[in-house]
């Protein structure tokens, strides 16, 4: 009989976290990865908290781009398993490009799966509250994610901008996790112009029973933004989610 | 040091199992280790030692004796079919070290040597796993 050792160790090194946080959304550019981002720097930096990222994209990771690492300079930091890259003092970073940088890593079902394992049975954390950036679509990740992490401790922000497909993309995601009994937060906007984006996102929301968690407003040429530069532009987005920010850290209180 | 990590995983595992089973004695394991991973065995077989004897004062759990088999590590391409040996692979130091840390991290820096491909399974020599 062969068995899997890696469950036992997954679940200690997670049963550490207050709260696990997961943004999703089924449709791709809708700005997931910068949402992790953006609500990583506001815990991290006017709530005190101590944030841990895991970017569960692994065949396409970049949320180190948004915070502005160049991964090809990073040593991976061993100590009785590995230590997530220190982003700050209080933002930790797990990603498949730690090891392999920029290089795309095609994988299939059963490999992403093994891949995911592997990263949590080998990562040990130093954070409250782990933040976990998902790819686009509901898929393997999606649903590894929802087998692994302990649900009770889960909270789920699904985010999408106000054009038609994304909204659409939203309600069939939300319906179907709902069906489940997924711990669902809420939805979270993006690239809102003007109040009547806001209110669409809104109405999304209220139709599903969901509660909404404000829309990140657009921002003219943001990459420019990324990195050590998303400080300038906090202020302007941090009013307009608060909502979210309070939901994550109300259930990392608990 | 990342192979504390993979023994810790299988002393907790079989810390669980034991107590899932009311036993307190596990006479034999057998811990396999794929090629892929690359793992230090003499680095292994400390941190197994060292983490058997915590499990005994701290569960009072006894695991009597492990035993390492390596497995050598095989490829299968999905688009041509071809099947191949990690021996007929050439890495760099960096390559293998990535592929250390995460076996599936081989996709980036591993082809089919008959057509190109990066869809390859990974037939045998992934990973560590117990036998019992």
């Amino acid at each position: 009989m062969a068995i899997d050792p890696r469950a036992a160790a997954i679940k200690k090194n997670l049963e550490k976290f207050d709260a696990f946080v997961a943004v999703m959304s089924s449709k791709g550019g809708v700005g997931k990865t910068f949402s992790v981002a953006i609500l990583a720097y506001i815990l991290a930096n006017n709530y005190d908290v101590s944030v841990s990222l895991l970017d569960m994209d692994l065949t396409n990771p970049t949320l180190h781009m948004v915070l502005g690492l160049d991964m090809k300079s990073v040593k991976i930091e061993e100590e009785k398993g590995i230590r997530p890259f220190k982003v700050s003092a209080k933002m930790e970073l797990m990603t498949m490009a730690y090891f392999v940088q920029e290089s795309s890593i095609p994988l299939r079902g059963k490999e992403i799966e093994n891949a995911v394992r592997e990263i949590l049975s080998i990562t040990k954390w130093n954070g409250n509250i782990l933040l976990v950036d998902m790819p686009p679509g509901f898929s393997d990740s999606h649903l590894e994610f929802l087998r692994l992490f302990t649900l009770s401790k889960t909270l789920i922000i699904l985010v999408t901008t106000p054009q038609l497909l994304a909204l659409k993309s939203v309600e069939k995601l939300a319906i179907s996790l709902l069906q489940e009994r997924a711990p669902v937060a809420g939805i979270m906007g993006n690239m809102c112009m003007d109040v009547s984006e806001d209110e669409k996102i809104r109405k999304t929301a209220t139709q599903l029973n969901l509660d909404y968690l404000g829309c990140i407003p657009y921002i003219a040429g943001i990459e420019n933004y990324y990195g050590s530069r998303l400080a300038e532009i906090i202020h302007r987005i941090e009013p307009s989610i608060k909502k979210a920010v309070e939901v994550i850290v109300k259930r990392g209180k608990r | 040091m990342h192979e504390w990590a993979l023994a810790e995983s299988i002393i907790l595992t079989l810390v669980e199992k034991a107590k899932s089973e009311n036993k307190n004695v596990i006479e034999s394991v057998e811990i396999v280790v794929g090629e892929l991973q690359g793992i230090d065995i003499e680095v292994f077989e400390f941190a197994l030692n060292e983490l058997r004897n915590l499990a005994k004062e701290e569960n009072n759990i006894i695991i009597k004796n492990f035993r390492i088999v390596e497995e050598k590590a095989s490829f299968r391409c999905n688009r041509c079919g071809y099947v191949w040996k990690l021996d007929d692979t050439s890495l760099s130091a960096e390559a293998r070290e990535s592929i250390h840390f995460i076996p599936e991290a081989a996709h980036g820096f591993i082809q089919c040597p008959k057509c190109g491909s990066h869809d390859f399974e990974i037939v045998s020599g992934r990973g560590v796993y117990i036998r019992l």
